[in-house]
C-alpha cells in the first residue's frame, strides 16, 4: 500500500475522532447548559435599575457634603467622554461591537492556555461577561460559574442594546478609592466631569478597573503610570489613536485632583462616623437605605489637622534619621511613624477634627480612638484634681522632689524616677506639676490613694479600663487621643463636661429627622478646683515642659500637659484654650522607642506638642484673645516656688498660683 | 496483510469513500460552523431563550440581593420613621403633661415646641410645676428668644426634660421620677418612701428639727427663698422627720424633699428652694462648706446655662 494512501485513511480517522469529540463536546455542552440554566438568575430589566439605590450623604457641619455613599450616579454614555469610551474597550473588550457577547477567538486562545500551559491563567472576558458577573456573581473560580456568567452575558447581548450595556458597564465598575462608575471616578482623581476627561486621564482611568488597589494613583502613581502606556498601547493597536497621540499622552502630566488626598484625610472621621451609624441603623440602613448625615466636622480645621501631623512626623522623622527608604522596608505589618489629632469643641463637646494616622489608606487603623497607648504624665491633672479636692492641698503647698520608695502589699516597693534623673528638693506643687516631676506625684498618689485619681478621670469622661494602682497616676493605662481631649475639655470649661459627639443630625431621604443631638453638659468638677488645675497647666505652656508651643508662636491663653511613656514609646500632648480642646499622640504602632539621632529620647513636649502648637495656631488663626473664667472665689499669689512663701517685687523668679478663698 | 476488500490506491479508495450524502452532511457541517463563527446564532439563540424564559429564573445574585438589602433599608427606615412620626404627633396632640410623659416609649422620646410645653406646664398644679422649672427662668428665656423646643425621654425610670435652643444647646434640664409621674397632674408633690432611698438626696439629708431651727434664724426673705409656700408642708399630714437637698441644680432652683412620718408609712414631699437660700441653710447645718457649690455635689444642667 502506498504512503499517501495510509496518510488518508489516518485523515479519515482523525476527521472521525474529531466529530465524534466535537458531537460529544456538544452533547456535553448541551448537559452543561442544563444544568446551569436550572437556577440561573433572573435579568433585571431595565437593566439600569442596579444603580437606583438611594445614597447616604455625610456633610460637614457647615453644610458641604464629604461623602457619598452608595446611590451610583450614572452618567449617560453621550455624557462620557469619548476617548474613555475608546481607552476602555481597547483595555477591556476591543471587539464589544461585534461579538454577541463572547470572544470566541479570544476564549479559545484562553482556553487552551489554560488547559495546556501549567500555570497560567488567561482570561477573555467580555465587557457583558464582566457586567453578568459583577452583578450576579461571586468571586469564586470555578468552570460552571464562568459558564453561567456567560449564558447570562448571551441573554443580556440578546435583551439590550450595546449602549445600554456599555452605559451599565460604566456605571458600576471600581475605579478604587471607594469611586464606582466613571461619573465618581472622574471626580475623585480629577475633579471634573466624565465628559471633559483628557486623553492622558482617560487612559489613567481605563487602566485601573484591572486591580483598583494595585494601580491606585494616590498610593502607586508609578504603577498606575505604567498601566496607563499599556492602554494607550492597546488603543494604538486598536486603532483608535496614533502612536504620536499615545506618546503625548503618556508623556503629558496627569494632574490628580490636588484636594483628591485631602478630600479623604477626614476618613478615620468618617470611619468613626459610619462605625457609629452601622451600630445605630445597621449596615443595610446606612449602605442602601439613603440617609443625610449631618456630622460636626470642620473641614478646614481637619485640613490643618492633617497637615500638622504630616509636617509634624516628617519633621520627627528627620530628627530621628528615619528616611522614606528606611520605612520602605519596615516589615509588612509595621506602620512606621504614626500618629493621631482629635479636636473637640469645650462648650458643646462636637469633635471638630480627627486625624487618626498618617493615611487611611496605608493603615485604616484609627489611633484616635484606640484606647491603647499609655498617656505618661498626660494623666496627672487627674492626679492634682483629686490631690486639691480630697487632700485640700493647694498649688502653693510644698513638696520634696526626692528619691521615693513607696510599699505597695506583696510587691516590691514601687520607686518611679524623674524623666531627668535628677532631685531638685522643695518646690510648691505648682512647679512640681508644670515640671512633671514623678517624684512628688507618686507622692502625692500615695497619700491620696489610687481611687481618687480613677474618679476624677471617670469624672472628666476617661472610660478606659484602669485599676487603682499607685501608676495609674502617672498614665500607665491604655486611653484614647479622643478621650484624653474630651477629659481636658471639661477642665476647659470649668469643670462642666459635655460627651464628645460626631453627628449632629440624622435625617431619612425624604428629609424626616431620625436622630438629633442633644448638647447637654453636667457638672463634675468643682469650679474653683478645676481653675486651680487649669492654672498649674497654663503654667506648663507658659515656663513648663510643653514652652515649646509658645516658642512655636502660639499665643492665646491656654493650658496643657505633655506626657511620655517608658523608652520614649509614646509622646502626647493635650491641651486647651477656652474654645477647643486638642490631644496629639506620636509613636509607633509596634511600640519601638523615639530617640532622635544622637539617642535622645523624644519627649511629649518635643514630639507632641510643636505638632499641637501648629494645629492650634491655624485652628485659631484670627480668634481674639479670651482669659479662662476666674471663679469668684480665686485670687492669685505670688510665692517663691522652693518654699511656697508669699513674696515681695525684689524676690527674684516668683511663682503666681491661684488660691481659694477660706 | 490488508483484507481484499480495502482499496489499494488513492483514486479507489475515493470513489468508495465517496457519497452524496456524505458530502451534503460535511458541507452542511461545514456551513453550521461558519455561519456560526460569522452570525454567533447559538449566542443568540441561546440568549433570546434565556431572556424569554427570564421571569421563571430566581431573582438570585449580588444585584438582587443589593435590592433586597434596600428594600430591608427602606422598611427599616420607614418603620422608624413611621414610630417617630407617631410619637411626635401623639405628643403635638396631648393636653396634659402626665399624658404626654404616659405616651414615652423606652426607645423614643419627643420633640414639642415651646409654646406648647408652656401650655402644659400651665395645666399642672403649681406645687409639681415649681419642681420642674421655675416660671421666672421660663420667661427669662423666652423674652431672650433663646428657647425654642423641648425634648423628653425616658431615662431608667426617670423622664428628662429638656428645654433646648435652636441648635440642640440645653437651656435647663430636669428629671421626674416614676413616683412623680403618679403625682403629676391632680395630687400634692408626694413620693413614698424615705429619704434615704432616693439617690439624689444623698448625702445632703439633715434631721427636720435642725432644719426647721436653721431656718428659724434665717431672715424672711431667706425663708421664702427655700420654702415659698410652707402652709402647704404644715397642712400635709404627718410630722416631719428629716430634709433632704437634691444633687441637682436647675436653674438656680434645688428640689426639696421633706420626709414625713404619716399613718400610711414614710413619704417625701417635693417642694424646690432658690439655690442661694438653700445655700445660707446647708452653711448653717454644714459649718465646714465654704461657698456653693460643695465638693461632693453633683450639679448638672444644659451647657447653655453657666
Amino acid at each position: 500500500m502506498i504512503v499517501s494512501l495510509r496518510l488518508f485513511r489516518v485523515a479519515g480517522a482523525l476527521v472521525y475522532l474529531i466529530a465524534t469529540i466535537v458531537a460529544l463536546a456538544a452533547v456535553g455542552l448541551f448537559c452543561l447548559f442544563l444544568v446551569a440554566v436550572k437556577d440561573l438568575p433572573r435579568v433585571p430589566e431595565p437593566i439600569g435599575r442596579i444603580n437606583d439605590t438611594p445614597a447616604t450623604e455625610i456633610f460637614s457641619a457647615d453644610g458641604r457634603r464629604i461623602l457619598t455613599i452608595g446611590g451610583r450616579e450614572t452618567v449617560a454614555l453621550d455624557d462620557v467622554s469619548y476617548v474613555f469610551i475608546q481607552a476602555i474597550l481597547a483595555t477591556e473588550d476591543h471587539r464589544f461591537w461585534e461579538h454577541r457577547g463572547l470572544n470566541k477567538l479570544r476564549t479559545v486562545k484562553a482556553l487552551w492556555i489554560t488547559l495546556f500551559e501549567p500555570g497560567k491563567i488567561q482570561g477573555a472576558s467580555t465587557i457583558t461577561q464582566q457586567l453578568a458577573k459583577n452583578l450576579f456573581f461571586s468571586f469564586e473560580r470555578s468552570y460552571l460559574r464562568k459558564f453561567r456568567e456567560l449564558l447570562v452575558a448571551l441573554q443580556i447581548e440578546a435583551r439590550f442594546s450595546k449602549r445600554e450595556i456599555l452605559e451599565t458597564y460604566i456605571n458600576q465598575i471600581p475605579f478604587g478609592v471607594g469611586a464606582y462608575g466613571i461619573g465618581e471616578a472622574a471626580r475623585t482623581f480629577f475633579g471634573k466631569s466624565a465628559g471633559a476627561l483628557t486623553l492622558t486621564e482617560a487612559s489613567l482611568l481605563a487602566g485601573l478597573p484591572k486591580s483598583p488597589t494595585r494601580y491606585n494613583p494616590f498610593r502607586y502613581p508609578e504603577r498606575a503610570r505604567a498601566r496607563q502606556q499599556v492602554v494607550l498601547q492597546r488603543m494604538v493597536t486598536a486603532g483608535m489613536i496614533s502612536h504620536d497621540a499615545a506618546m503625548e499622552a503618556g508623556a503629558a502630566s496627569v494632574g490628580l485632583r490636588a484636594q483628591g488626598r485631602s478630600l479623604r484625610v477626614d476618613s478615620y472621621f468618617l470611619d468613626a462616623v459610619m462605625k457609629t451609624l452601622e451600630e445605630t441603623y445597621s449596615p443595610e440602613v446606612v449602605y442602601h437605605g439613603g440617609l443625610r448625615v449631618y456630622t460636626t466636622l470642620d473641614v478646614q480645621m481637619q485640613q490643618h489637622a492633617e497637615a500638622a501631623l504630616q509636617q509634624g512626623i516628617t519633621g520627627l522623622k528627620a530628627l530621628m534619621g528615619v528616611t522614606n527608604g528606611s520605612e520602605d522596608t519596615l516589615a509588612e505589618d509595621d506602620n512606621g511613624l504614626q500618629g493621631a489629632l482629635v479636636a473637640v469643641a469645650v462648650n458643646t463637646g462636637a469633635v471638630k477634627a480627627l486625624v487618626g494616622g498618617r493615611d487611611f489608606f496605608q493603615t485604616p487603623y484609627n489611633r484616635a480612638l484606640k484606647n491603647n497607648r499609655q498617656p505618661g504624665s498626660g494623666f496627672k491633672p487627674f492626679l492634682y484634681y483629686g490631690v486639691l479636692e480630697s487632700l485640700y492641698k493647694t498649688p502653693a503647698d510644698v513638696m520634696v522632689d526626692e528619691p521615693v520608695s513607696i510599699p505597695v502589699a506583696g510587691k516590691p516597693p514601687w520607686k518611679p524616677r524623674n524623666f531627668k534623673r535628677t532631685y531638685e528638693g522643695p518646690m510648691v506643687v505648682k512647679k512640681a506639676f508644670m515640671e512633671s516631676v514623678n517624684t512628688v506625684a507618686a507622692q502625692l498618689v500615695a497619700a491620696v490613694g489610687p481611687d481618687a485619681v480613677i474618679h476624677a478621670a471617670r469624672r472628666c469622661g476617661i472610660t478606659s479600663p484602669l485599676r487603682p494602682v499607685y501608676s495609674v497616676a502617672l498614665g500607665t493605662f491604655g486611653v484614647s487621643p479622643l478621650e484624653m481631649a474630651s477629659a481636658y475639655a471639661g477642665f476647659a470649661s470649668g469643670g462642666v463636661r459635655h460627651p464628645p459627639f460626631w453627628i449632629r443630625r440624622v435625617e431619612d431621604v425624604g428629609g424626616r429627622v431620625l436622630e438629633e443631638h442633644i448638647i447637654t453638659g453636667e457638672r463634675v468638677l468643682d469650679e474653683s478646683i478645676t481653675y486651680q488645675l487649669v492654672d498649674m497647666m497654663a503654667g506648663v505652656i507658659d515656663e513648663g515642659t510643653g514652652n515649646v508651643v509658645r516658642k512655636r508662636g502660639f499665643t492665646l491663653p491656654a493650658a496643657g500637659k505633655t506626657g511620655t511613656t517608658n523608652d520614649f514609646n509614646d509622646a502626647w500632648f493635650t491641651g486647651f484654650t477656652p474654645n477647643l480642646s486638642t490631644s496629639v499622640w506620636v509613636g509607633f504602632d509596634r511600640g519601638q522607642g523615639m530617640r532622635d539621632k544622637n539617642g535622645v529620647g523624644i519627649t511629649g513636649g518635643r514630639g507632641a506638642a510643636p505638632i499641637w502648637a501648629q494645629f492650634m495656631r491655624q485652628a485659631t488663626d484670627g480668634e481674639p484673645p479670651r482669659d479662662f473664667r476666674v471663679p469668684a472665689d480665686i485670687y492669685f499669689k505670688k510665692v517663691n516656688p522652693e518654699t511656697g512663701a508669699s513674696v515681695g517685687f525684689w524676690n527674684r523668679n516668683p511663682i503666681s498660683v491661684a488660691l481659694r478663698k477660706k | 496483510m490488508p483484507a481484499w476488500s480495502q482499496p489499494q490506491d488513492v483514486k479507489t479508495w475515493m470513489l468508495q469513500g465517496w457519497s452524496f450524502r456524505g458530502a451534503v452532511l460535511l458541507l452542511a457541517v461545514f456551513a453550521i460552523l461558519i455561519s456560526e463563527v460569522r452570525f454567533s446564532w447559538v449566542e443568540v439563540l441561546v440568549g433570546r431563550y434565556l431572556a424569554a424564559t427570564n421571569s421563571h429564573r430566581p431573582e438570585s445574585g449580588s444585584v438582587w440581593e443589593r435590592g433586597r438589602l434596600k428594600q430591608v433599608a427602606t422598611q427599616t427606615l420607614e418603620q422608624m420613621v413611621t414610630r417617630q412620626l407617631t410619637a411626635q404627633r401623639e405628643a403635638r396632640e396631648a393636653t396634659s403633661l402626665p399624658e404626654l410623659i404616659g405616651g414615652l416609649s423606652a426607645s423614643q422620646g419627643a420633640m414639642i415646641s415651646a409654646v406648647h410645653f408652656k401650655t402644659l406646664y400651665t395645666r399642672i398644679p403649681p406645687t409639681i410645676a415649681r419642681t420642674l422649672f421655675s416660671p421666672i427662668f421660663m420667661l427669662r428665656i423666652s423674652a431672650e428668644r433663646s428657647w425654642d423646643r423641648v425634648y423628653m425621654e425616658r431615662e431608667n425610670e426617670q423622664v428628662g426634660i429638656y428645654l433646648l435652643d435652636r441648635s440642640n444647646n440645653v437651656l435647663s434640664y430636669t428629671t421626674l421620677s416614676e413616683q412623680q409621674l403618679m403625682s403629676t397632674g391632680t395630687e400634692q408633690p408626694v413620693v413614698s418612701g424615705a429619704l434615704d432611698e432616693q439617690p439624689e438626696f444623698s448625702g445632703r439629708i439633715y434631721p427636720a428639727d435642725r432644719f426647721f431651727m436653721v431656718l428659724d434664724t434665717l431672715p424672711p426673705e431667706t425663708q421664702r427663698g427655700v420654702l415659698a409656700q410652707p402652709d402647704i408642708l404644715l397642712a400635709a399630714e404627718g410630722i416631719p422627720v428629716c430634709v433632704g437637698f437634691s444633687d441637682e441644680v436647675n436653674a438656680d432652683l434645688i428640689r426639696i424633699g421633706v420626709e414625713m412620718d404619716t399613718p400610711q408609712g414614710r413619704q417625701i414631699l417635693l417642694t424646690m428652694g432658690q439655690e442661694w437660700a438653700v445655700w445660707q441653710v446647708r452653711r448653717l447645718l454644714e459649718p465646714r462648706l465654704s461657698g456653693p457649690p460643695s465638693r461632693k455635689q453633683h450639679r448638672r444642667f444644659g451647657g447653655g446655662d453657666r
